[in-house]
């Protein structure tokens, strides 16, 4: 059967047609076939601008006519793919070629509808897949976007969290103040039940005003129970994923996790807001792409090299490097300071808030650039051995104590005098032997001076810090009990793990029961 | 209607206000990076709210807004992901509006949730066309006048749009224009 067709049909139905003579030169052919291979003559054979496979050993096409068996083109010049079958015509031979959606996957190529045949399934294939890329792409931004934007509200939330913070410690330092100095008068006017009742009025106002308090502390994220030990290794291998995300295509992520088996007091979420706003800057510093290597390692650093620390220990390094563009020096010396950014929409949180929470959790972070040769942050965290099974310790859970007969000493530690005077009073009445001291400095002095069951120490105090004390403290009398006291407990004060807590205002049950645990060790088995 | 119109707004709002205006609209909508995610259907209620109060903070009449955002939608497909789907479509105006519809179909395999309007070539003369619009919507008339001024853009052409009586079902547009 021959059926006659007529050029311009033959170009709408095949686009990427051609003719060839009997003897194998190429006579005529379709637009898409002008538009792609402008090289292409007529009179050319067809071997010298393609490959041909699926057909002949020796390329002959004529074999394959009427038959249903495809055959593929691959273009000398571009590699372009084209794929048909043979039928004969009165010219010679009709090559029925449509361009392979492969050809136009692999390259950006500038293929078009109008290359293919209309209602070609290629087309429906090619938007498919095309349209799949692109909300892919799509899709890794959001991703992005979404962890940025988690970011800066952490960021600014970090700031609110501090002003509420400082507010609450104060505002519950009076109201401590004003709970127990009522407590303590109460007892005194145990026959004038008036003025009784106006001290239970002072009381109630003062325990609604630690209603407020609390949601203030609420409001700033005020949490004891925030730092929890975490294995920063599998932390990192759980957010992979995520990570991956985060850095985007291009960027590849070099994993070197090497701390297995050992944990660190933090806060999981401050942990993984600092590598996320690390990643994302290592991601900014490099628009063409390159690679972030997340390395953990465990480094022993000498005595005084982080903090008050006063003899050498391990620290679980983190470390996140990029192969960007780097930093120049000037802007290396600023990059941890709070809302310094080189970014046109960066709000300049991002490495002081890393730098906060390395700090708040008992460590430190540094940065290293080069420019042109990239950029490596460090945070370094106390590193302790995992425990069996990796709990947080609430404060609070003492550990047995032998119990005692003669009067208790307690070495009580508090800046406002109100406070200490209220204390001072509550506790002898209790039967206790209390050494009041208004500084750390003199604490110390009486700390070398005699020995004492029990430090009760506020945590805040101007220009000291009660977790500092405490540890010294322990050092100098080993069996020492230590309980800590604040309205407000600066995120990441690191507490040894049998220290116990006591909130601000200071419920006075709370406190002699706490006292009591602490001398005796808990009534019932943990 | 999808995300990816309101990432095209929100974009659009970036590009030519910054970013304190977006977070006034933001606010102003109630609206956040939640409703910005292109392959999430969103009642078209959401999209509404999203062009009232972009008019409203930007201070433009909502049509005047339509259009605006119709013509900034091509570009925006251009230079985003959905630029090579763009390419495909057709390398000039005529057999790009006549795949319109060809191309909506490829894409609602990947979005079965869209409602894809239809455009066809009603009449076409050098430098004069007539495409007809049918859509389940109504009210997006400014907007498909924006997208064909959009087109007329990509084509590096010159000229008007406007709506003009039809008298079938849908809506019918009367480009005309010449080469830059
Ligand atoms: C790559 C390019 C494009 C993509 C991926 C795309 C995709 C879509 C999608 C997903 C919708 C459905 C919205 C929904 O119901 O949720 C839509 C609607 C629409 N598209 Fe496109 N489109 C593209 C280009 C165009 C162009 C160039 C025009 C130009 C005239 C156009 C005109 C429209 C119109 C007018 C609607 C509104 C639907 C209605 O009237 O109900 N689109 N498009």
């Amino acid at each position: 059967m021959q059926i006659e067709i007529d050029e311009s049909v033959l170009g709408v139905l095949f686009p990427a047609f051609v003719i060839l003579d009997d003897s194998g030169r190429i006579r005529q052919f379709g637009p898409t076939i002008a538009r792609r291979f402008p090289t292409i003559a007529g009179g050319d054979r067809i071997e010298t601008h393609f490959t041909i496979s699926g057909a002949a050993p020796d390329g002959d096409l004529s074999a394959l006519a009427g038959s249903s068996q495809t055959f593929t083109l691959v273009g000398h010049v571009d590699q372009a793919r084209l794929v048909g079958t043979v039928l004969r015509c009165s010219a010679g031979l009709l090559l029925t070629l449509r361009m392979s959606p492969e050809s136009f996957l692999l390259d950006s190529s500038d293929y078009t509808m109008a290359d293919f045949a209309p209602g070609d399934p290629a087309i429906h294939g090619l938007l498919l897949l095309s349209m799949q890329r692109a909300l892919l792409d799509e899709q890794r931004t959001v991703v992005r976007e979404l962890a940025k934007e988690r970011q800066s509200s952490v960021d600014l939330l970090d700031r609110v969290s501090r002003v509420a913070g400082f507010m609450a410690h104060d505002f519950n330092n009076f109201l401590s103040i004003i709970k127990l100095t009522s407590d303590r008068m109460r007892m005194e006017l145990l026959d004038q039940p008036r003025l009784r009742r106006m001290l239970d009025i002072i009381k109630s106002t003062a325990a609604r005003g630690s209603a407020i308090t609390r949601s203030l502390m609420t409001l700033s994220h005020q949490r004891d129970d925030t730092r929890i030990l975490v294995s920063i290794d599998d932390m990192i291998r759980d957010n992979a994923q995520f990570f991956s995300t985060i850095a985007g295509t291009g960027v590849q992520i070099k994993m070197d996790l090497a701390t297995t088996g050992l944990v660190t007091a933090v806060s999981p979420v401050g942990a993984l807001n600092s590598l996320v706003n690390l990643l994302m800057n290592a991601r900014d510093a490099m628009p063409e792409g390159g690679s972030i290597t997340l390395r953990t390692q465990v480094r022993r650093l000498p005595a005084g090299a982080i903090g008050r620390s006063d003899e050498a220990s391990d620290y679980i390094v983190i470390e996140v490097a990029d192969t960007g563009k780097g930093m120049a020096p000037e802007v290396l010396s600023k990059a941890f300071k709070p809302l310094f950014s080189t970014k046109p929409s960066g709000n300049g949180l991002g490495l002081a808030s890393v730098l906060d929470f390395a700090r708040e959790s008992g460590g430190d972070a540094c940065i290293d650039s080069t420019l042109g040769r990239g950029t490596e942050v460090h945070i370094m965290l106390p590193a302790r051995p995992a425990p069996d099974v990796a709990m947080a310790r609430e404060p609070g859970l003492a550990g047995p104590h032998p119990g005692s007969e003669t009067a208790p000493t307690i070495l009580l530690v508090d800046d406002e005098p109100y406070a200490i005077e209220a204390l001072a009073e509550l506790l002898e009445a209790e039967g206790y032997a209390v050494t009041a001291c208004q500084s750390c400095a003199q604490a110390l002095v009486e700390l070398a001076s005699k020995p004492f069951r029990i430090l009760l120490t506020d945590i805040v105090m101007p220009g000291e810090n009660g977790t500092a004390l405490a540890e010294a403290a322990c050092r100098m009398q080993p069996d020492l009990k230590v309980i800590l006291m604040s309205g407000f407990v600066p995120e990441g004060q690191s507490m040894a793990e049998d220290w116990m807590f006591l909130r601000k205002p200071i419920d006075t049950a709370t406190l002699t029961s706490m006292l009591r645990l602490a001398l005796d060790g808990p009534v019932a088995a943990e | 209607m999808y995300g990816m119109i309101h990432r095209a707004v929100r974009q659009m709002v970036l590009d030519t206000r910054g970013e304190a205006t977006w977070a006034e609209i933001e606010r102003a909508a109630g609206l956040g990076p939640a409703e910005m995610i292109s392959a999430e259907v969103y009642d078209d209620e959401v999209t509404l709210k999203l062009i009232g109060a972009t008019a409203e903070i930007l201070a433009e009449p909502v049509d005047a807004l339509l259009l605006a955002f119709g013509r900034y939608w091509i570009s925006f497909a251009e230079r985003g992901s959905f630029g090579r789907i763009l390419d495909f479509t057709g390398t000039d105006l005529v057999s790009f509006i006549g795949n319109l519809d060809n191309m909506h179909r490829g894409v609602q395999a990947v979005m079965p949730d869209a409602r894809m309007p239809t455009f066809h070539l009603v009449d076409s003369t050098p430098g004069r066309l007539i495409v007809s619009y049918a859509s389940s919507r109504t009210g997006l008339e400014r907007f498909v006048e924006g997208l064909l001024l959009g087109l007329l853009d990509r084509f590096g052409l010159t000229g008007s749009v406007s709506e003009r009586p039809a008298n079938g079902h849908g809506r019918q547009f009367l480009l005309t224009y010449s080469t830059i």
